[in-house]
């Protein structure tokens, strides 16, 4: 990652808006605070943020999961609907006891008993184009775990608009991609995928361990982007696969005719 | 000259293979590797990899070794190299 890059990282951690830890938030967080690289400092700029997650099934819940314990400042969580029977192999946040109720009262309920000191804001809609610039301007980063590909269009150009980092997180099967996106920064998702991809369907098979194991690499990205610790994925797509637990990078490419980004480069 | 193709996610299921290794009889373009492995795989492959008008579909990801490219791209592919298909996926 050039210095550029490294400065807008840590821009999203500025001293001056930093909250300060309380005696007890330096005992919950003890054992992260002993990260070379995080400490004190990291710690202060996850408690001043704000993480938009959409959606929040299986990636998304093991996203939210991981941020919460972390002691991230506010979660922004939107996802419409129920709980189904059918989420339960991979939605993490969701119970059995709540199937026929609303997912995000389970997830805030779920993340709220896990860490009491994390602001929890819910939204039982999903990302559209009356709610998408908004759901944006709310967050300092976004993590990108919708299946369908019209919200993740959506969630890339607002913001690519509002120069905002988002961690686009995938998989399918036994597989996995996860990138981070920095406006201006290398590509954006459209400059990968101009149109709808060919071919894909909302439901997909997929192993809830594999979710897990996304929502945990987007958490990572996020903490790493929001305290400036270590590199995040920037045009480079992280590609898994956990048949034979492989995992590489892929140096990407901005499309220089992209219809999104292409007036930032 | 021999080159390694690897296929991943849909691209895997479509061909029904994790890999397999191609003979080029002549340099070979990214673009006309694609409709070429089109033709060889059938109609599940082709609908991921070409667009209407029978082109490599610009939303499915070609790498070379580490290195993303075009899927339309004319660049020759060199002898030995490594071709991953990767197919886009999202959350759930």
């Amino acid at each position: 990652m050039g210095s550029t890059d490294m400065k807008m990282t840590k821009r999203l951690g500025n001293a001056r808006t930093r909250r300060p830890l309380s005696a007890e938030e330096r005992s919950v967080y003890e054992w992260q605070l002993g990260v070379a690289g995080f400490g004190e400092e990291g710690q202060r700029s996850l408690k001043s943020a704000s993480v938009l997650v959409t959606r929040i099934g299986g990636v998304g819940g093991a996203a939210a999961t991981a941020l919460a314990a972390a002691g991230i400042g506010r979660l922004i969580l939107a996802h419409q609907g129920n709980v189904r029977t059918s989420d339960l192999n991979r939605q993490t946040l969701m119970s059995a006891d709540w199937i026929g109720k609303p997912r995000v009262e389970s997830a805030q309920k779920r993340l709220k008993d896990l860490n009491p000191r994390v602001a929890v804001e819910v939204h039982n809609v999903n990302v559209g184009e009356d709610n998408v610039d908004d759901l944006v301007a709310s967050a300092d980063l976004v993590i990108d775990a919708a299946p369908l590909f019209r919200e993740r269009f959506l969630l890339n150009r607002a913001t690519v608009e509002q120069r905002k980092p988002m961690v686009d997180s995938a998989m399918y099967e036994l597989e996995a991609q996860v990138t981070t996106f920095l406006p201006g920064r290398g590509p954006c998702l459209t400059c990968l995928y101009p149109g709808d991809p060919p071919g894909w369907r909302r439901q997909f098979p997929v192993l809830g361990a594999v979710s897990t194991m996304v929502g945990s690499l987007a958490a990572m990205e996020a903490i790493k982007v929001l305290s400036g610790l270590g590199e995040p994925l920037l045009g480079r797509l992280l590609v898994a696969d956990l048949r034979d637990m492989s995992f590489r990078t892929v140096r990407l490419q901005r499309n220089l005719h992209c219809l999104v980004c292409r007036e930032l480069h | 000259m021999k080159v390694t193709i690897r296929y991943s996610a849909q691209a895997r299921v479509a061909t029904g293979l994790s890999s397999e290794v191609v003979e080029l009889d002549e340099p070979t373009s990214v673009h006309d590797l694609v409709v070429r492995l089109s033709r060889q795989h059938g109609s599940a492959f082709r609908r991921l990899a070409l667009d209407a008008n029978g082109c490599p579909h610009p939303s499915l990801l070609v790498a070379i070794g580490d290195d993303q490219v075009r899927s339309g791209d004319h660049r020759k592919i060199a002898p030995g190299e490594t071709i991953t298909i990767i197919t886009p996926m999202s959350g759930g």
